[in-house]
């Protein structure tokens, strides 16, 4: 069974069970989300990781000084090669569908009333995976209180937010790893 | 009278002067002590962030430097060669030749590059610490405060044996501002941690004013946000705990720390002291 039908299995199921909340207007409780799709989720991550790294010793082996100019070339070169690794790579191919749903609900109802923090996002016309997060625009500060209740990270990416959407932005060569379109509602 | 007595006394003597207000440049204190700068919201290119890095540059001359602290939004917009030159090496320029190091935090405008920028000081990372004399440095990443960093700041709070602790990042979590304001959410998760160890200084930015709050649970809070940046008028409604404030010029913060006292001044771009006190350490 490939990941993406595993997924989809233990989405349905969970439906069934009654196991996923339909509203999430401030001060209800969020749905809760299953050991199996934070495990999927964790093996996609782990996944890319693993792939980045090893374009890393690739790169290193080829002789690219990884401190050389601030280490720019060194990324530059990195994100490259990612590109045309994951080149066939689509919205949520880390984020499967159970976890985008859970993710979205979570971020629409953590982003209620944070219109400091919204007013901040840019605005772009399209985000797509595989896209460089846009130079020059500002990083909406992420609060806590939504990475807390997010699945865990390794170092090299981040939640962020582009658009109205959720991303999974890999930090060093700031190429955007997978995406939750519709993640929350811009400020006017 | 011994010689290191007689300069604190003079020392004492000086701030009393300098805190009843007027032009000065310098924050006095012991040879012994820590001197630092605080700017913050400063990376602007504009002649308004050169003037004040101007005004801090003369104090340097009579008092110098030992470090100067970032708040974050160093560098606005896009992060390339040509924007740090204009908007950091050349109007910090004379600091930089006299050896004074810059440790930087990231601000929400800054590239996420920036931390591998040898002059900033940051070693790669988001996040980092440091101790000079008997003052340990937190430099925290407000924009991303994610379960793994909270474990960093808890180790190495707990860990440290610093009597002095500081923290500097970028979100306030109090503010008067009116355009961003105090960061509750951001509080709620650091000042527990703050509390529990023994912060006695944290220095913000975000909001682009100056202000000082009066001690909440020990702890003393600066917003140090116009050091290029300003919002003029944007203090107009303070919070009840707030101490002072300044929102007419841009400003920048000059620290001195020796023993259990840490002095400071707030000054404006045209050498105007316009906030000045002393903390004394307390163990919590």
């Amino acid at each position: 069974m490939t990941t993406n039908r595993a997924c989809l299995v233990v989405f349905f199921s969970a439906m069934l069970l009654g196991g996923i909340a339909t509203t999430t207007s401030a001060g209800q409780e969020l749905p809760a989300r299953s050991d199996r799709s934070s495990s999927v989720f964790q093996e996609r991550v782990a996944a890319y990781t693993q792939l980045r790294q090893q374009i890393i010793n690739d790169l290193l082996e080829n002789g690219i000084d990884p401190n050389a100019g601030d280490g720019r070339e060194f990324r530059r070169r990195l994100a490259l090669a990612l590109r045309k690794a994951r080149r066939h790579a689509r919205p949520g191919e880390i984020f499967c569908q159970e976890v985008a749903g859970h993710m979205r609900q979570v971020v629409w109802h953590t982003l209620q009333g944070e219109d400091d923090i919204l007013s901040e996002v840019p605005a772009v016309p399209s985000v797509r995976v595989n896209d460089f997060y846009p130079e020059g625009e500002p990083l909406a500060t992420v609060p806590p209180s939504l990475l807390q209740k997010l699945e865990l990270l390794p170092p090299e990416l981040q939640y962020r937010f582009l658009g109205t959407a959720l991303i999974l932005l890999d930090i060093d060569t700031a190429l955007i790893v997978d995406v939750i379109p519709d993640a929350f509602r811009r400020v006017s | 009278m011994s010689t290191s007595a007689a300069r604190r006394l003079i020392a004492i003597l000086l701030l009393t002067v300098l805190a009843t207000g007027g032009r000065t440049h310098a924050v006095q204190a012991p040879e012994e002590s820590l001197r630092f700068a605080v700017i913050g919201d400063f990376g602007t290119g504009t002649p308004k962030q050169y003037e004040t890095a101007r005004a801090m540059a003369a104090v340097n001359v009579g008092s110098r430097y030992d470090m100067v602290l970032m708040v974050g939004d160093n560098i606005y917009s896009s992060w390339n060669r040509r924007a740090v030159v204009d908007r950091f090496e050349m109007p910090y320029r004379s600091l930089l030749d006299a050896g004074v190091p810059f440790f930087a935090s990231l601000g929400n405008h800054d590239a996420i590059d920036e931390r591998q920028y040898p002059l900033f000081n940051m070693g790669g990372e988001r996040y980092y610490s440091f101790s000079r004399l008997n003052v340990q440095f937190f430099a925290l990443d407000s924009n991303y405060m994610d379960a793994a960093q909270l474990a960093w700041l808890r180790r190495g709070l707990e860990a440290s044996t610093m009597p002095w602790k500081i923290a500097f990042f970028h979100h306030p979590l109090y503010s008067s501002g009116r355009t961003h304001g105090s960061q509750t959410d951001l509080r709620k998760v650091l000042e527990p941690l703050f509390v529990q160890y023994s912060v006695q200084a944290v220095f913000s930015g975000h909001d682009h004013v100056y202000e000082r709050f009066k001690p909440q649970h020990g702890i003393t809070y600066f917003v140090c946000g116009s050091s290029g940046q300003l919002r003029e008028g944007d203090l107009d409604t303070r919070l009840p705990q707030s101490a002072a404030g300044f929102d007419r010029d841009q400003a920048f913060m000059v620290v001195a720390i020796d023993g259990d006292a840490m002095r400071f001044q707030a000054i404006s771009r045209i050498g105007v002291v316009v906030d000045s006190g002393v903390i004394d350490r307390v163990t919590r």
